[in-house]
């Protein structure tokens, strides 16, 4: 079953020249992965925008097509009623801090009170929050005391706390470093074992290659390819995007007929042991 | 890397119902301005804002900000009431063209004062009170909910704004530019710092608006609270009574030639 459904979306910005998105069609199944990579540009953060109903409620301009999420069109249903079925965490974890709370434990529990929920109830969301993000240690800090990474799994602790079945990441590592890349890539490995919905928007190949289910890819506003990691990133320079290390180094192999010209290039560490050992 | 104005400290003060410390600060003010004593808003401050503050825990920041802020402008005030006063006849010394006079510093004094008392009482009250619990006693009180929000992100964005005019100060200092020396320099810096400072904070609003909105923040529903505000009778009857003398203080004042002079 589907949780998230694009049927012909299009999008053009208010004053705008262009389409930020155009006729792109594709369904998202639940309990998945789903990746969207392209280059700068490509429209992946409006399609983020789009999937999560801040298009057209929140940003305002031209939508063609359908989102429907769970079966609920994203035109017709109110934005404080989509954020229940879908959450969106964004690149920079600092801006998502509210701002109004002094503690991590407040932070996470500042969506639960903007829903009603009671009391007892937050208390046993956020423990659950808290213990699979990591975050048990910092419960009682600032959220600006956080490192970078912390501060991003904290967004994430802040969203799925909602209970959103559908959680949209857009480059949620792009301001971290190698550490903080791996905290949130192991919490949405977390998340996706729960059984939530990703849609995870990435430049760095080599996760997307070892956590995505299917990956999607966009150029110019428009859907070009979409398949398991492995097959679509095989032309990842064809797309403005860099191809991981692995399949790298096995391009270089085969370019000095190292290796069999036919056979896939790798794009994990397990796939490349199996390339090379071949 | 503390963001917040808000020092926790278990005291009574801090104990206190927001409303009923800010129904203090109220009166405390409310009196500066009333009462025609010229020493009313020292004698306040040194009688009760200092006591306070001794209660909370807070007596060095309060006091520390309080004479922060107000030195400079009691200072200025001092200069340009001082000399250029309208109608003030009692000159105490000549500097050429410019003399200073007595009543310029009188209304200087009686100004910068006021202004020191309510300072120190909006500390006690800031210093004091944790922010979620200010946004959630305005919220109870009636205020709309964006707008206890907007309060009480303001208050924490002050602190937030100065960790990054200091982060930026640092990276521009570590680019060669000077901001110590004369004050043609320390001017001729305050572009450099201001302008990264004031586009930063404009260019993160889209995605705060963002962030809030995925957080259900304009969900038309009945918000509830992490947080557990006590409150009591006592505290409600204080407030009351606080409330009624500033009511009484300001009428009072418009219609009777009020008190010392």
């Amino acid at each position: 079953m589907s949780s998230l459904a694009v049927e012909q979306l299009g999008f053009q910005y208010v004053q705008a020249k262009s389409d930020a998105l155009r006729g792109i069609t594709f369904e998202v199944p639940s309990s998945s992965i789903t990746a969207i990579v392209g280059a700068n540009g490509a429209g992946k953060s409006t399609l983020c925008y789009a999937l999560a109903g801040f298009i057209p409620h929140f940003f305002k301009g031209n939508m063609r097509g359908a989102v429907r999420v769970n079966g609920m069109d994203s035109k017709q249903t109110p934005l404080a009623q989509l954020v229940t079925q879908v959450g969106l965490a964004f690149q920079n974890p600092f801006n998502q801090i509210s701002g109004a709370k002094l503690t991590v434990s407040e932070e996470i529990a500042f969506g639960l009170e903007n829903l009603g929920v009671p009391r007892a109830e937050m208390e046993t969301r956020i423990a659950r929050a808290l213990e699979l993000f990591g975050l048990e240690q910092v419960a009682h800090q600032s959220p600006y005391a956080l490192s970078g990474g912390q501060q991003q799994r904290l967004a994430l602790a802040s969203i799925f706390v909602m209970e959103p079945p559908v959680m949209v990441l857009d480059e949620p590592t792009s301001q971290l470093d190698p550490q903080g890349t791996r905290e949130v890539m192991a919490a949405i490995q977390t998340l996706a074992a729960q059984g939530r919905t990703i849609v995870l928007v990435e430049h760095k190949l080599e996760w997307i290659a070892e956590l995505a289910t299917r990956v999607l890819v966009l150029h110019h506003g428009e859907l070009v390819a979409q398949g398991a990691p492995r097959e679509i990133l095989q032309c990842a320079d064809e797309w403005g995007l860099n191809e991981t290390r692995y399949a790298r180094a096995a391009r270089m192999a085969r370019e000095r007929g190292l290796v069999a010209k036919d056979v896939l290039l790798p794009q994990t560490l397990e796939q490349a042991t199996n390339f090379f050992r071949v | 890397m503390n963001q917040s104005f808000y020092l926790d400290r278990a005291s009574g003060w801090h104990a206190l119902h927001p409303l009923t410390k800010i129904a203090v600060a109220f009166a405390l003010s409310v009196t500066a301005f009333c009462v025609r004593w010229d020493f009313i808003s020292v004698a306040l401050f040194v009688f009760v804002v200092i006591p306070f503050a001794v209660w909370g825990n807070i007596w060095r920041p309060v006091l520390r900000a309080t004479f922060t802020v107000i030195l400079p402008l009691a200072v200025s005030l001092a200069l340009i009431q001082g000399f250029f006063f309208p109608g003030a006849q009692d000159v105490l010394f000549q500097i050429g063209p410019f003399a200073l006079k007595r009543e310029g510093l009188e209304f200087a004094f009686v100004t910068g004062t006021r202004l020191m008392l309510i300072a120190g009482a909006g500390l006690l009250v800031v210093y004091a009170t944790h922010p979620a619990d200010l946004a959630l006693a305005l919220v109870q009180a009636g205020a709309p909910y964006p707008l206890a929000y907007i309060i009480v992100t303001a208050i924490q964005l002050l602190p937030e704004m100065q960790a990054r005019a200091d982060g930026i100060l640092k990276a521009q200092q570590a680019r060669g530019l000077e901001t110590t020396g004369s004050l043609r320099v320390r001017v001729s810096a305050l572009l450099p710092l201001l302008a990264p400072l004031v586009y930063g904070a404009l260019e993160n609003v889209q995605e705060r608006a963002l962030a809030l909105d995925a957080r259900a923040f304009r969900a038309p529903r009945a918000k509830t609270s992490w947080r557990v505000l006590r409150d009591t009778l006592a505290q409600r009857a204080l407030r009351w009574l606080l409330v009624m003398f500033s009511i009484l203080l300001i009428v009072a004042s418009v219609f009777v030639p009020l008190f010392i002079r």
